[in-house]
């Protein structure tokens, strides 16, 4: 047993960092937006999302000001404004006259201020180029402008010089091991959005999401094994019909339809519970309800052919003819075969409780775990949706561990090593 | 037995939250963060979350609604006259010098109030100075702080730019930086100066009317010096200001309470002893809310619309008989599709005239199709919007006297496809798909772009609706990767000015001109437009801008949004405001007519 135990461990540690790999390509692929770009807000520019990315750790080796562009007016010109364009290792700076254009390519930053000087032409528009001496010596290059300050342009006005950051991109396998660590550690940081630390606010929300979870499960578990127990022992008879129809019908309402009716029919018209918020158990009362209607029908049909397969075994036939009582059958027997299908799908339904219900909380107020993943989402918050996620993945895993020691608890079968 | 167990159960899960609650001590901080007997308070409902009290960082309307009880700026939109117009806020109202570049601020003598344990003052309250208002300027240029609220000062305060670029180049909490504030504050940057204790000069690169206007948003709360420069305290989760009301306590992101804050006296003082302001984002359960009596007022939701409100815009008759108000608002936004100009098929692109000439009679033909009467009855439930006749929201001095575009009159399918013919695309011949991008993934977005994409389909044009969780469709918007969008722009400061800068090739993506606008005799009238005082000269620049922007259609602009707010009968001074919802200070609650109205409900 002990060595069984060791071994399921062991095997846990490359899946951890699968998963892991999984949530990190997922976020590094671009394909749930871009969180500097959502942070900088309507109001961005390119220097102020190339700031978030240094914040995100995307870029190291940042130096503000590392190259100043001053853009010089003609005598007895108005005022203008000039731009200056970055697209990936282009630079382009257009004058105010927009005649005068300097593209300049890939270089070294030296090569780029030497291309700026040689473009520079008193008594017309004309930029001049200062770099500093340590952004000089660090050999940056415009490739890691391109990423440091991405596609985007800046104003260039005369009498106020521009400055640029520069940048180098961080490689993604150093912030790949960065996310591991950090996961492993359990040192989530903080939330891009709201600046609250990530740890702090799973620790307030676990309580409301297990205070709806833990009951409603349990609630529901036991409810839908009592009625597939009573439906599977008279098969087709009046009560395993009427269930039948009830869970068929209950199977067909979504939940959101429970959710809202419960909410307006049992919580506002009657007044029987809380319509909203959560300042205490009894908030939970009315949402634990609606979780165990909606979860019920399911259940109760799949405990009933679980244990209608149970019963149809040669054994328990056998167990019958020779005299052994229904119930007696039914404890020793039926029950017991069923318990490995039952354990595995309970186990399977563990890691997601933790986070209660996405729409319950939503909808009644309830300061969980759901609710702050759909707001993760929704905001685009990579570090709370990182550390949801590996929480998750490690609740899922410890369940199968879990479920597997419990089925070979229950059936010694499952011990072969 | 059993029972009991769950009810352990329960009881247990529920612990470790109560303890963790207390534990953030630091969130709430104050013995009497409830309603105790006999006190007035009121409560209110957002439809959004609250990310936090710092406005150097937070510009979410739950944030600023949040911010706005407690932290106070130099001026205010006025909470009651319409048109808006500013009024004075911390400060007076500035004299200004005749070339427009000299603004100077006299601070009113107003309050600090910090209610946190370990205050930052003995006796918790400091007056506000000249130098705390300088503070937040110069925090907003640091360079480290990467301000959400930098672009309403760039490039506009004499020798700020200047400053934040020798900032950038220190160390973040280094002393060199903590005495380049300090030489900041102290005359260091020509455009900001501490002429007394309770003066503050500005001195301008430009006269820009728009100045006044940025001073009083949420970026520029007043909040101590101690805070914003020397970093003590917690700007996002311990709030301190000068504002009628104190943080009680927060849990963030939904909840907050307010007290009545003892620094203010007098007249000043507000009738509420204190306010909750909660997060609920799902309509139902605030609906139900409001009718339940627990919170005071709220919006009427699509569901519950039919019902509270009659179809010739009055409440409904049980609603009437429970005293409750009605009123109307109209939002200060727009609502738009807009191309991106950078996109080769809809949009603009430089040298190719014959090309960009085609282009711009497509834009202007999906423009004619747009399915207006449809959209108004499903998606704006017959009343939540009224039509936009150019890109500026009426009640803007500068709408009445812009041009209306030729949309206006449509749907007109006929002219929309006559248009299609003569850019060459007879019934969409030889048009390839195009792809609309939407901000949503629920019914709501996907049933506004069916309508659009029916609509096309008549003319023959066929396009590709996809969904997008926010920061996608804000990923491919700013990454000019986006064909066609579907947008709103609620607009920072009631002027002209911010809705035409959208337009400005400057601003260009990621910038505020999302669809990458760039054409240089519209530059160059918004150039002028800006310095302009309002008046006869800038209604007409800006009607040339709107007349340039309705040939050109950067944006087809769809509607302006309609606010409908009822509210309790036993509500007093509560009045829709599009830029700040929510004034505690001038609110109060009739306890006697709260408690008929309640009692009266019961016997329903």
């Amino acid at each position: 047993m002990g060595a069984y135990l060791v071994r399921r461990l062991i095997t846990v540690v490359p899946l951890v960092v699968g998963v892991v790999a999984v949530v990190f390509l997922v976020f590094d692929s671009g394909l749930l937006g871009d969180p500097s770009m959502a942070l900088a807000g309507r109001h961005a520019d390119t220097a102020m999302i190339a700031r978030y990315d240094r914040e995100l750790g995307l870029v190291e080796d940042w130096r503000e000001d590392a190259v100043r562009l001053t853009l010089h007016a003609p005598p007895g010109a108005a005022t203008g404004i000039g731009r200056l364009t970055f697209h990936e290792d282009r630079l382009t700076i257009e004058l105010p006259d927009r005649t005068s254009v300097l593209a300049l390519d890939s270089g070294n930053l030296r090569d780029v201020v030497d291309g700026v000087q040689a473009g520079h032409a008193p008594g017309q528009w004309s930029v001049t180029a200062e770099i500093a001496d340590d952004a000089h010596e660090a050999g940056l290059s415009l490739a890691g402008l391109g990423a440091a300050q991405r596609t985007g342009s800046a104003r260039l006005m005369p009498g106020t010089p521009l400055s640029l950051a520069w940048a180098r991109p961080v490689p993604a396998l150093r912030r790949f091991l960065g996310d591991l660590r950090a996961l492993a550690t359990f040192n989530f940081g903080e939330s891009l959005r709201t600046r609250q630390p990530i740890t702090h606010q799973i620790a307030l929300r676990a309580g409301p999401s297990l205070g709806l979870a833990i009951p409603a499960f349990t609630l529901t578990t036991l409810l839908s094994l009592a009625l597939a127990l009573a439906c599977a022992r008279r098969r087709s008879g009046p009560l395993d019909r009427t269930v039948l129809v009830a869970c068929t019908a209950g199977m067909s309402v979504t939940v959101l339809a429970f959710i809202l009716l419960g909410q307006k029919w049992l919580a506002y018209d009657l007044g029987l519970f809380p319509v909203y918020g959560f300042s205490g158990a009894s908030y939970l009362a009315l949402p634990i309800l609606i979780w165990v209607a909606a979860a019920l029908g399911p259940e109760v049909r799949l405990y009933r052919t679980l244990l209608i397969d149970a019963a149809g075994g040669g054994h328990v036939t056998a167990a019958r003819t020779r005299g052994l009582s229904a119930a007696a059958a039914y404890r020793g027997h039926v029950l017991r075969g069923a318990l490995v299908p039952i354990v595995t799908h309970l186990v399977g339904a563990l890691p997601f409780l933790f986070m209660g219900s996405l729409l319950l909380e939503r909808f009644f107020g309830i300061p969980g775990l759901g609710d702050y993943i759909i707001e993760a989402v929704f905001a685009g918050d990579p570090p709370v949706l990182k550390a949801m996620t590996f929480l998750v993945a490690l609740g899922f895993i410890a369940a199968h561990v879990l479920g597997d020691l419990l089925c070979a608890l229950a059936d010694p079968r499952l011990r072969l090593s | 037995m059993r029972r009991n167990a769950v009810l352990a159960l329960l009881a247990c899960s529920c612990a470790p939250q109560m303890d963790a609650a207390r534990e953030t001590g630091d969130l709430a901080p104050v013995r009497d963060a409830v309603e105790r007997e006999g006190e007035s308070w009121a409560h209110f409902a957002l439809d959004m979350r609250i990310s936090g009290f710092d406005p150097f960082r937070f510009n979410d309307r739950g944030s600023t609604t949040a911010m706005h009880q407690v932290m106070e700026p130099l001026l205010e939109f006025h909470y009651a006259d319409r048109p808006y117009r500013l009024a004075a806020g911390l400060a007076e109202v500035p004299t200004v010098s005749g070339d427009g570049l000299v603004h100077t601020f006299r601070i009113s003598g107003a309050l600090f109030y910090d209610p946190w344990p370990d205050p930052l003052w003995e006796g918790r309250t400091r007056e506000v100075t000249a130098r705390d208002v300088v503070g937040g300027i110069l925090r907003h240029a640091d360079p480290h702080v990467n301000s959400a609220g930098w672009w309403t000062l760039e490039g506009l305060i004499e020798g700020l730019d200047v400053w934040r670029a020798a900032a950038g180049r220190m160390t973040p909490g280094s002393r060199e930086l903590n005495r380049h504030y300090a030489a900041g504050a102290a005359g260091g940057v020509a455009g900001l100066r501490v002429a007394d204790d309770r003066t503050v000069v500005f001195r301008l690169t430009r006269a820009d009317p728009r100045f006044h206007q940025v001073l009083a948003l949420k970026y520029h709360s007043v909040l101590p010096w101690e805070m914003t420069v020397e970093g003590m305290g917690n700007l996002a989760n311990r709030p301190v200001g000068t504002g009628a009301f104190y943080v009680a306590d927060w849990r963030p992101p939904t909840r907050v309470a307010f007290r009545r804050s003892p620094a203010r006296r007098g007249s000043t003082s507000p009738a509420l002893d204190g306010a909750t302001l909660e997060a609920v984002v799902e309509n139902q359960p605030r609906w139900l809310l409001f009718l339940d009596g627990a919170i005071d007022a709220a919006a009427p939701d699509r569901d519950s619309f039919a019902t509270a409100v009659t179809p010739a815009g009055a409440l409904g008759a049980e609603l009437a008989l429970r005293g409750v108000t009605l009123q109307t608002s109209r939002g200060l936004d727009v609502t738009f599709l807009g191309f991106n100009m950078r996109d080769p098929v809809v949009g603009h692109l430089p040298g190719d005239e014959e090309g960009n000439r085609r282009r711009r009679l497509l834009r202007r033909a999906i423009a004619l199709a747009y399915p207006w009467d449809r959209w108004f009855d499903v998606v704006r439930n017959g009343a939540w919007a009224v039509r936009a006749r150019n890109c500026l929201p009426p009640g803007l001095r500068e709408a009445a006297a812009a041009p209306a575009g030729e949309w206006t009159s449509g749907p007109d399918l006929g002219r929309a496809a006559a248009l299609l013919a003569e850019a060459g695309w007879p019934d969409g011949r030889g048009l390839p798909v195009l792809t609309l991008e939407e901000a949503g993934t629920g019914s709501a977005s996907r049933t506004a772009s069916l309508l659009l994409k029916d609509a096309l389909a008549k003319i023959g044009i066929r396009i590709t609706p996809t969904a997008n969780t926010w920061p996608q469709f804000d990923a491919k918007v700013k990454g000019s990767s986006a064909q066609m969008f579907r947008m709103a722009w609620r607009l920072d400061y009631p002027d002209a000015e911010n809705v035409l800068m959208q337009f400005y090739g400057p601003n260009a993506s990621p910038g505020p001109n999302a669809v990458n606008f760039e054409n240089a005799a519209y530059d160059r009238l918004f150039e002028r437009f800006r310095r302009l005082p309002p008046g006869k000269e800038r209604d007409d620049v800006a009607a040339e801008m709107v007349g340039l922007l309705n040939a050109e259609m950067p944006w087809a602009p769809r509607d302006h949004r309609l606010g409908y707010h009822a509210a309790h009968a036993w509500l007093e001074g509560y009045r829709p405001h599009a830029l700040d919802p929510l004034w505690l200070e001038f609110l109060a609650v009739d306890s006697r007519v709260k408690a008929d109205t309640m009692a009266a409900w019961g016997q329903d």
